[in-house]
């Protein structure tokens, strides 16, 4: 009895503000990934919104475990998670099921799902890095430290793009940054990382765009973007983004099609299970679902549509930043701000290429974008905030203080 | 100290979210309130004609008379055929080869110059201001043509759709062009999006077999050749020729039904096609199916089942044909009828069209000689006095008459007989076909009751067969009758009758005095063989007893015996009945010594009649220009196989 007073206690300290959001997300998420199949001809497909409903039920109980365990109990681990989900992540390399010539799921056999280890291994970074980065300032203010969780972030990223999954990689660099700076790591480090990177940048987009000025040839343009991790349907897919290349049949299409559809929503939109462009197959019904539901949702509800999701998921980033604001335990806070810095940068990349104003990735929208494992690790990383809001608030008192 | 700055950071991250939020919010708003999304964001729909098959036209039998197949239509796009050849003449002469045409056509059509600008109307006419606004936005595809008419110049602006593929720059165009000419941009947007006349397909030909076309496609994809469609399409095939063409019709090139049952069965036989609303997307290939709607169900035409017995028409057209050439005539008729039920089992003319080709079908050959001629019957109307008489009980077949040794004068006009006679019995005078007699007979009868009789045996009024073109034939009123009409009539002159009229009334002579309608349609079924609707035999009247009947069945067997006029009628085997007729056509108003119509029309067998024919021959040239020389021989060919085919016992008669 004892131990369920203790639940009892915990669930009502829990946001429910949060929680509430969350749902509405996801049941969103259920309603539109019926919306984006119902109409396909493929069973399987048509009942994907089913498995999105055990899917979030499934996320559900992995927000509540998270939630209601003190998150501090797995800090412990953190080095074990990190280096397993390493050895997932080569593992996937060679044992991995190649779809569209990436190797980026394990394929569980009895149940018929696919695993993308790069999920896991990102949180995994995650949890690892705030555990190190949450130690004693003076520990925090060596260069060594700062090496190490380089280096802890530097393997994750490279073996993902290895898979390859150039967007899924990289998204850990905002995450990483954004840890740093809130440990309050020294910022000529961070600042000087930072430098380093945005010259990197620099000269692959130069040779990517100018590859005539700087005078280097077509073979040698293309030895440099592969050593760099770029494949040729990445720069197809920047050159389309700044409308350099338009060729709307081809890679341009589900760009353009997106942005109809977005735009053909008006402001009510065209009504639940009405929207032409998605069951007629403009968005090819593949990445309707998963990277391009959110075109489905502002099609058929139109701007108010979108501009709710909009807000839901703005909320869910404020509630989490109060998290990170209110909380006493360094750790805590360090894992509310890389959550939130993930899940916002996946939230605004997805969008952002659904309206057009960056290049197509394949990076699907959280809670509410039909896929395992995101929806697990997304629930996951959500419960641990809500983990840290229940377990180490500070007491308002000293808050108001 | 260090959690200040942490804090700090964190507002800093909710600072920046917040900024990338409004800059997303700003670019939904953008978005969502643009046009031109919207209108592309749009469904196509699109009405497509679903075709439904007309029915088939059968025989009795069930073998079909007119039928259904599908062509193959080869269309060529040249300029893109020549692109995709390096050898012109070569691949010319290769497709001639499979489609079995000739190569210069082939290569003419190759070469043929379409055009490949295509340039639209944007409006009827603009003035000069507004031409000039035009041409100062210097748009590619957009011009102003100068007319001179009438001392002045109007400007048209023209648009040519190809110059304008992307959507964006298309829309802004329509809005900018718009209010200069005062049009709606939505209008301006659908005329430079209307692309439905760039490319420019020509018809190779249009009735290539399944094989061909498969062959064709074969030599395409082993030479990569581009531009080169097909399509199918069903035509009306008549699989027996030229066989009973005037019974069907046919369809014409642009699929109207012509003359026949196709004409007159066409609501039957007519499909109505269906019309689906079909839903596709912008590109036209993806079809949004839970969307499709059915605006109407097709249905295929009826199936008509026909009396015609495919067998005895070919019998008849056969021994037709042989008649047209040994005598060559103007034109010859057959009717087969069923004495008992009227229906008709043959029926063929000459001359004759073949309805696969429509350009054999002229004013003469699309005659349906059996239903649309009149014509003075002559000596073959006696069997109708005679019968009239016998059913009065006037004169028995024993009662005898003066036949005034070939001419005898009444009412001051002399009256022939082709070869003079003393006394004669009823009997004999039909035998010998003696028209003194006749014409005594006739006046013992009296007018009233003779037109009584004439009206009785369907003389006068239409058959209302289901054939189009049906002639009433000519019966003068009893009211202007003079007093040497009934005389002239008992031999068959001052009447017209068609051949159709006349093959009845010896039906009716054969089968015990019952007059039957004569009927073409067996039976209506839906395209699928459910029954629909069953013609059956009608009476018409009862001109005459069973008794008279069985009389004159006795008396008209004598005719074709040798002391009889037609002994070339006369079948093998059996006993037959029947009555020759020969009549001089009315040239200018006068009996014409050069123009005859022969006929002669009978039963088989005489004790039990199955069915009854006639054979008419118009205007055969002397010396056989008798019926007993030029239509007997044809009724006895006919007679003999009809009989045998419809098993018929033979019996033994002596021919003398």
């Amino acid at each position: 009895m004892k131990w369920f007073k203790k639940i009892l206690s915990k669930i009502k300290r829990m946001s429910l503000p949060l929680s509430i959001i969350v749902l509405i997300i996801l049941i969103t998420g259920i309603f539109f990934i019926y919306s984006a199949c119902y109409i396909s001809e493929d069973l399987p497909v048509k009942g994907l919104y089913k498995k999105q409903i055990v899917w979030s039920v499934a996320g559900i109980a992995a927000y509540m475990f998270f939630a209601l365990n003190d998150y501090r109990k797995f800090r412990k681990y953190s080095w074990l998670f990190y280096f397993g989900s390493i050895v997932c992540l080569l593992l996937v390399l060679f044992a991995g099921v190649r779809i569209g010539g990436a190797r980026r799921w394990f394929s569980v056999p009895v149940v018929g799902i696919l695993i993308q280890p790069s999920e896991i291994a990102k949180m995994a970074t995650m949890v690892l890095m705030g555990s190190i980065l949450s130690q004693p300032h003076t520990y925090i203010e060596k260069g060594w430290t700062f090496f190490k969780v380089l280096m802890i972030a530097f393997f994750p990223i490279g073996l993902i793009m290895l898979e390859p999954d150039l967007s899924s990689a990289i998204i850990l660099l905002p995450v990483a940054l954004s840890m740093m700076f809130v440990s309050n790591l020294p910022l000529k480090y961070i600042f000087g990382i930072v430098g380093i990177g945005v010259v990197f940048v620099l000269i692959v987009l130069s040779v990517l765009l100018l590859p005539d000025k700087l005078g280097v040839s077509e073979q040698g343009q293309e030895k440099f973007l592969n050593t760099v991790g770029l494949r040729l349907y990445h720069k197809h897919r920047i050159m389309v983004f700044l409308n350099l290349d338009e060729d709307p049949m081809g890679t341009g299409w589900n760009k353009r099609q997106s942005q109809i559809a977005v735009g053909s929503g008006g402001t009510f939109g065209k009504g639940f299970l009405n929207g032409t462009q998605n069951i007629l197959g403009y968005l090819p019904r593949t990445v309707a679902p998963t990277d391009f539901i959110y075109s489905v949702i502002a099609e058929e509800k139109g701007f108010l549509g979108s501009i709710v999701v909009l807000s839901l998921y703005a909320g869910i980033f404020l509630l989490s930043l109060q998290v990170a604001y209110l909380t006493w335990d360094r750790f805590g806070r360090l894992l509310c701000v890389g959550f939130t810095t993930l899940l916002f940068c996946h939230v605004f990349i997805n969008i952002s290429m659904t309206v057009g104003i960056m290049p197509v990735t394949g990076l699907p929208l959280p809670l509410l974008s039909y896929g395992g494992t995101i929806m697990l690790i997304s629930m996951s990383e959500l419960g641990i905030i809500q983990s840290v809001y229940v377990h180490s608030r500070k007491r308002r008192r000293s808050y108001l203080s | 100290m260090t959690d200040k700055g942490a804090k700090t950071w964190i507002i800093a991250i909710l600072a920046f979210i917040t900024c990338i939020f409004a800059c997303l919010s700003f670019r939904l708003v953008k978005l969502h309130t643009g046009r031109t999304l919207e209108i592309k964001g749009r469904v196509v729909t699109k009405t497509v004609c679903e075709e439904a098959v007309r029915g088939t036209i059968f025989d009795r039998t069930g073998k079909p008379l007119a039928m259904n197949v599908s062509k193959e239509v080869v269309n060529i796009n040249p300029v893109e055929l020549r692109h995709s050849t390096s050898n012109v003449i070569e691949t010319a002469s290769a497709i001639a080869g499979i489609l079995k045409m000739p190569v210069d056509e082939v290569f003419i059509t190759i070469n043929r110059e379409t055009q490949n600008v295509f340039y639209s109307r944007l409006k009827s006419s603009c003035t000069k201001e507004e031409a000039d606004a035009i041409q100062e936005l210097n748009i590619d595809g957009i011009a102003v043509e100068q007319v001179i008419e009438d001392n002045s110049i109007r400007y048209i602006p023209y648009v040519n759709p190809q110059k304008f593929i992307d959507d964006q720059p298309v829309a802004d165009i329509a809005r900018k062009v718009g209010p200069i000419l005062d049009l709606n941009p939505k209008t301006v947007y659908g005329r430079l999006n209307n692309k439905t006349s760039t490319i420019k397909f020509t018809q190779l030909k249009s009735d290539c077999s399944q094989q061909q076309a498969e062959n064709l496609s074969i030599y395409i994809r082993k030479h990569k050749l581009k531009g080169i469609t097909f399509s199918s399409r069903e035509i009306r095939f008549y699989p027996n020729e030229q066989m009973s063409c005037h019974v069907l019709g046919f369809l014409n090139s642009k699929g109207n039904p012509y003359t026949g049952i196709e004409s007159e069965y066409n609501k039957y036989l007519k499909p109505s096609d269906g019309y689906t609303k079909k839903t596709y997307n912008a590109l036209g290939n993806i079809e949004l199916r839970s969307r499709r709607e059915t605006i109407l169900v097709p249905t295929n035409g009826c199936n008509v089942y026909l009396t015609i017995d495919l067998y005895i028409q070919y019998i008849v057209e056969n021994s037709l044909d042989e008649l047209m050439e040994e005598i060559e005539p103007k034109a010859a008729s057959v009717i087969v009828q069923d004495v008992n039920t009227g229906e008709i089992l043959a029926i063929a003319s000459r001359p004759a069209f073949n309805p696969n080709q429509n350009v054999t079908f002229t004013p003469e050959t699309g005659i349906n000689y059996a239903v649309f001629t009149e014509y003075e019957p002559g000596s073959i109307f006696k069997a109708i006095t005679i019968a009239a008489a016998l059913n009065e009980n006037i004169v028995t077949e024993n009662t005898q008459f003066d036949c005034e040794n070939g001419l005898w004068y009444k009412f001051g006009k002399p009256l022939h007989d082709s070869h003079p006679y003393g006394i004669l019995t009823v009997r004999e005078g039909i035998k010998k076909s003696s028209n003194i007699l006749a014409a005594k007979v006739a006046l013992e009868l009296g007018d009233q009751n003779f037109y009584n009789y004439i009206k009785q045996f369907g003389l006068g009024r239409k058959t209302n067969i289901d054939l189009p073109n049906e002639q009433i034939g000519i019966l003068n009123d009893l009211s202007i009758w003079s007093k040497l009409s009934p005389t002239r009539l008992a031999m068959g002159h001052e009447i017209c009758v068609t051949p159709i009229q006349m093959v009845g009334v010896f039906s009716a002579i054969a089968n015990g005095g019952r007059l039957m309608r004569p009927y073409i349609v067996k039976e209506i079924t839906t395209y699928d063989g459910e029954t629909q609707g069953v013609f059956i035999p009608k009476i018409v009247s009862r001109p005459i007893t069973e008794k008279t009947s069985a009389t004159m069945r006795s008396i008209l067997a004598e005719v074709p015996t040798e002391e009889g006029t037609a002994r070339r009628a006369a079948v093998k085997g059996y006993k037959v009945a029947g009555k020759t007729g020969t009549a001089q056509k009315i040239v200018d108003g006068l009996y014409s010594n050069t123009k005859f119509v022969a006929s002669f029309a009978g039963f088989i067998p005489v004790d039990k009649p199955q069915v009854a024919i006639i054979v008419v021959v118009d205007e055969p040239p002397r010396p056989k220009h008798y019926g007993g020389t030029s239509a007997a021989p044809t009724f006895s060919k006919i007679a003999e196989s009809v009989a045998k085919y419809l098993e018929i016992p033979s019996e033994t008669v002596n021919i003398k």
